[in-house]
């Protein structure tokens, strides 16, 4: 046997390792990188970054199938979104899979696998879990800010040891302009694990927007901003009169181009909250796939008709 | 509704036989192979050569194959392929850089003696067991080193780690490998 047999015999290597090195994406195996963000979290650490937009292959694809469709996953790999960053500590290793911002609504799908036997009974639980943003440039003093949103967990996307969640983003609360590094803690409710799960794991990341949006008016002056994700806007009676529509009814629709005909607006969650405690009131609503925003010039929302802003 | 194409359509195509199936792996994937036969074969129209079989058994084989992965599907056959025109030619064509792989990979022979050519398929399922066991980076390097035949430079660039770091890796999974093999009784 020679260097060379051993070389031939790698003709044999398993897809699953030629489709991993193969993967566009930058890692940082760094202690420097995280001492510099002085977060106050001690551990080796895997922090990657994105690698530009160059298509990459999700990793987890059917995560984002299941969470979007195959049209949208395939979509944001050939757009560079398959974003596959990845940060793990001796227990956990996370993925985040995808990040989609329109600046005011957003979208991330991650997945959680457990790499021993503690993270791995973690992981058995399935549990969601709280996440952080910090301003990149003032990470020593910078307040960590609360990543609010719903999200969803489907069982279908779920072995022994993975699964991969959604997370629905207010991108409207924060600015999108900035760098942010992500950290993880334990869901607030979970008094039974311990916060060491998530030590050390962290990502660079940013909310810029990533994907189209126009905005919408009606006769009456009142806004939406419409994406490929989802649509925004932050007029108090807008919201109201939203809150009394059906998702799920001809009540929403998409009026295409130069055609008289319209597309229901297929949603998976909406949010229209006008507590007088918030410093501004929210309406974001999102697609169940991205919409090709640039096929479309108005929406008619119950009996509000809105026409693109030119 | 989306104007694009992906591996998945590639497929479809060369399913249903178009031959425009070949234009269009060729225009998305053609650099990427190339870069990847050269890393084998010294010779330019050897490695177009190698390519252009690349793209012929992937005609011939799909279907009944329907690769998932459309890009580490051609690699394979591209690796192949390279190394059958390397055993075909029996010449000194063989690339600068496959010649240095060759030469890393001697410290990975549990024995210095070279006498005999255990299994292929033996020795595939061993790497594959032994790649299990290492962290998903270090096995990346190793993938990248190994089986695209990169250099330590791009991957340095495409990892964000540094060269050293990169060839420090290289050096200690060698290592490994060579323990491991002996553990699992491999003769040289």
């Amino acid at each position: 046997m020679n260097g060379n047999d051993i070389l031939r015999a790698m003709n044999g290597l398993d897809d699953r390792f030629v489709i991993s090195a193969n993967r566009e994406r930058i890692i940082h195996s760094s202690k420097k990188t995280l001492q510099k963000l002085a977060i106050g979290i001690a551990a080796a650490v895997v922090l990657a970054i994105p690698a530009g937009a160059i298509y990459t292959q999700f990793e987890h694809k059917a995560a984002v199938m299941e969470y979007f469709d195959e049209k949208t996953a395939d979509y944001l790999e050939d757009k560079g979104l398959a974003l596959n960053y990845v940060s793990e500590n001796e227990h956990l290793r996370i993925t985040v899979d995808t990040v989609l911002s329109d600046g005011n609504v957003g979208s991330m799908v991650l997945t959680v696998e457990g790499l021993d036997s503690e993270g791995i009974d973690y992981v058995g639980e399935k549990p969601f879990f709280d996440m952080y943003i910090t301003e990149k440039n003032d990470i020593s003093t910078g307040d960590k800010i609360f990543l609010e949103g719903g999200g969803s967990r489907d069982h279908d996307v779920v072995t022994d040891t993975q699964y991969s969640l959604q997370k629905d983003l207010y991108l409207c609360d924060i600015d999108v302009e900035k760098d942010y590094v992500m950290t993880f803690d334990l869901d607030r409710r979970d008094k039974k694990n311990d916060p060491v799960l998530f030590d050390g794991i962290a990502f660079d990341i940013s909310f810029r927007p990533n994907v189209d949006v126009k905005e919408f008016e009606d006769e009456d002056g009142r806004h939406i901003f419409f994406s490929q994700i989802g649509f925004y806007t932050d007029e108090e009676e807008t919201i109201r009169r939203l809150n009394h529509l059906s998702n799920t009814s001809e009540d929403m629709r998409l009026l295409r181009k130069n055609s008289i005909l319209s597309d229901e607006i297929d949603i998976t969650s909406a949010t229209y909250d006008r507590s007088p405690e918030k410093e501004k009131p929210k309406g974001c609503v999102w697609f169940s796939s991205i919409v090709e925003i640039s096929d479309y010039n108005g929406a008619r929302l119950g009996d509000m008709l809105f026409k693109e802003v030119k | 509704m989306y104007e694009f194409e992906n591996d998945r359509d590639l497929v479809e195509l060369f399913l249903s036989r178009d031959a425009a199936a070949v234009i269009k792996t060729e225009k998305r994937y053609g650099k990427r192979l190339n870069g990847l036969a050269k890393s084998f074969l010294s010779d330019k129209r050897d490695a177009e050569e190698c390519v252009n079989d690349t793209y012929l058994k992937a005609w011939d084989s799909i279907p009944p194959q329907k690769p998932d992965d459309l890009f580490s599907y051609l690699a394979r056959l591209c690796r192949c392929t390279a190394y059958n025109i390397i055993e075909k030619q029996k010449t000194a064509k063989r690339s600068a850089q496959l010649v240095e792989l060759t030469h890393e990979m001697e410290e990975c022979i549990p024995d210095s003696s070279r006498s005999s050519s255990p299994d292929d398929k033996f020795i595939s399922s061993l790497i594959n067991e032994f790649l299990d066991t290492l962290p998903r980076y270090k096995c990346d390097i190793f993938v990248k080193r190994y089986w695209f035949g990169k250099s330590v430079e791009q991957i340095a660039i495409e990892t964000g780690f540094t060269t050293s770091k990169v060839k420090t890796t290289l050096h200690r999974t060698r290592e490994k490998l060579r323990i491991f093999l002996e553990k699992k009784g491999v003769q040289p």
